[in-house]
């Protein structure tokens, strides 16, 4: 299929097209680079980009379930990206997510699986441009479930508007708390599974905290989130916090709004995305200069010159010869 | 690893009311040690849904267990889901296993069935048809291949 027909089709909600355009960039196609180009400028001004993140087990997908029948209920449309880790031996990997989705056919809801593992570009970029596309798409609400766990998936946390971080009782308290990485850029915090016992504790916890982290920085001017702590019963026949969850979820996106911050947040993933680029032409570019690279690394081997001045002496070179016009990958 | 087979995703389904599902879950982790990315649908799925998830997920193998006789309904529905979904059936793997009778074999391929499977058959056989019908539909080659019950059979099905 070409990129042309893929991308009217995105546009008129054909879910084919959109299917294929996710593949493309998933499999790193040059396809994949070709649509984005192309399709950029048509993405939503207001597309709401949420994750969720939590240990495994904690009840993520459950709850990512809830949170769809609710926003359904609502009448918006939601586009979820599944990102399930991988076997780290076989690369093979187990995507496990949909198992828990309730609405399978459900025109206002597309769901993707995608596997966390050795790719070449990084998973936030990856993930980024499935944004993009889904925006371009047209959902209101793009939901993203991660473990969070390693660099890659904290990078991907990094990039949506609204973070909510799920905890649950019993899982050795501060262990949950220790992988601080998460919780300092959590937005919402959710004590799942609270009909189980230890869920006030970890509330407790949550709440010191919280408290700690506020009286930290006072005097700033504008005004500030106060980041609640729900908990939640994902799965029961008594559902306990999801419309309080949600409900809180769309009134953190109305205060980026407010106070401008989405701009600040979508300049922000494209800095990212651009310093990842950039940086990945000028490595290609340098390997493009095996001989020089040769030349300088038997000069290093030999202690005539050192690895910091052979460095700057390539980049010297590759600048000199404006060498960006070889690169047809990314230009 | 297996770099090839890691940008392989497969649906591995299960319409219909059979009441268990270890025949799948087996095939899921084989599948994932294999190297593969699969996705898994739980039991009782409708053939809306099965169809919905190759389709978003954009597999590049679906593969349908029934234990139940169910295959006779299901497999023509959730192919024709797919069709009038705009997808190519020449450009993913069909697979059906499970307790499918001798005599449906035929009938299965000629809906566009790639590969029949009943149990028994030892698992790296289907990874290895698997490997084979990607590499056939991809380069649109002329030999085509069936796979049927326990055997490996060339061009002419049955
Ligand atoms: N008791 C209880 N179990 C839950 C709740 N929410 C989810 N679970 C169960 O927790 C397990 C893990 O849920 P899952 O959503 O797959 O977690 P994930 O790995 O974080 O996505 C499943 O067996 C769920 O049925 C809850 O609120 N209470
Ligand atoms: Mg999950």
């Amino acid at each position: 299929m070409m990129v042309e027909e893929i991308i009217d089709g995105i546009k008129n909600k054909d879910i084919r097209s959109l299917a294929r355009a996710i593949s493309w960039i998933e499999k790193e196609k040059d396809e994949g680079i070709e649509l984005i180009k192309n399709l950029h400028h048509y993405q939503k001004e207001n597309t709401h980009i949420i994750g969720i993140t939590g240990f495994t087990g904690v009840g993520k997908s459950t709850l990512l379930s809830r949170i769809i029948e609710r926003y359904r209920s609502m009448g918006k449309t939601v586009g979820v990206i599944a990102i399930d880790p991988s076997s780290p031996f076989t690369g093979g990997a187990l995507l496990g997510d949909r198992l828990r989705l309730s609405m399978w056919t459900d025109p206002g809801v597309f769901y993707r699986s995608v596997s966390n593992r050795g790719r070449m570009g990084g998973l936030s970029r990856m993930i980024g441009d499935i944004i993009t596309t889904m925006s371009v798409f047209g959902f209101d609400k793009i939901i993203i479930e991660t473990v969070g766990a390693g660099q890659s998936e904290v990078d991907v946390i990094k990039i949506v508007d609204t973070s909510v971080v799920v905890l649950m009782p019993g899982m050795g308290d501060r262990v949950q708390f220790a992988k601080a990485g998460i919780l300092e850029i959590a937005d919402i915090f959710v004590v799942n599974k609270s009909d189980l016992v230890g869920a006030d504790r970890v509330r407790q916890f949550l709440e010191e905290m919280l408290n700690f982290k506020t009286s930290e920085k006072r005097d700033s001017m504008q005004e500030e989130w106060k980041i609640p702590i729900i908990m939640t019963i994902g799965e029961s026949n008594n559902l306990k916090g999801i419309d309080e969850l949600v409900e809180k979820i769309d009134e953190h996106f109305d205060y980026l709004i407010r106070i401008g911050r989405l701009k600040e947040i979508r300049k922000r993933r494209a800095k990212n995305e651009i310093e990842m680029l950039a940086s990945d032409i000028m490595l290609r570019i340098c390997k493009n200069h095996s001989s020089d690279l040769d030349e300088y690394a038997s000069k290093v081997a030999n202690k005539e010159i050192d690895h910091y001045t052979a460095a700057k002496k390539i980049v010297e070179k590759i600048m000199m010869e404006n060498a960006i016009s070889n690169t047809s990958r990314y230009t | 690893m297996n770099m090839n087979r890691s940008k392989i995703k497969i649906l591995v389904a299960k319409p219909g009311l059979d009441g268990h599902d270890r025949g799948a879950r087996v095939l899921c982790r084989f599948f994932r040690d294999s190297g593969y990315e699969v996705i898994y649908t739980g039991l009782h799925k409708t053939a809306e849904e099965v169809a919905n998830a190759a389709l978003q997920e954009d597999v590049d193998v679906l593969g349908m267990s029934f234990l139940s006789g169910a295959h006779e309904s299901y497999v023509p529905k959730i192919l024709n889901l797919l069709k009038n979904n705009g997808v190519d059936l020449n450009e993913i793997v069909i697979l059906v296993g499970g307790t499918i009778p001798e005599e449906h074999f035929k009938r299965l391929i000629d809906l566009g069935v790639d590969g029949v499977f009943i149990p028994g058959v030892p698992l790296n056989e289907i990874s290895d048809f698997i490997d084979l019908k990607i590499k056939e539909k991809r380069d649109k080659s002329e030999a085509q291949h069936y796979f049927v019950g326990t055997k490996l059979i060339q061009k002419n099905p049955v």
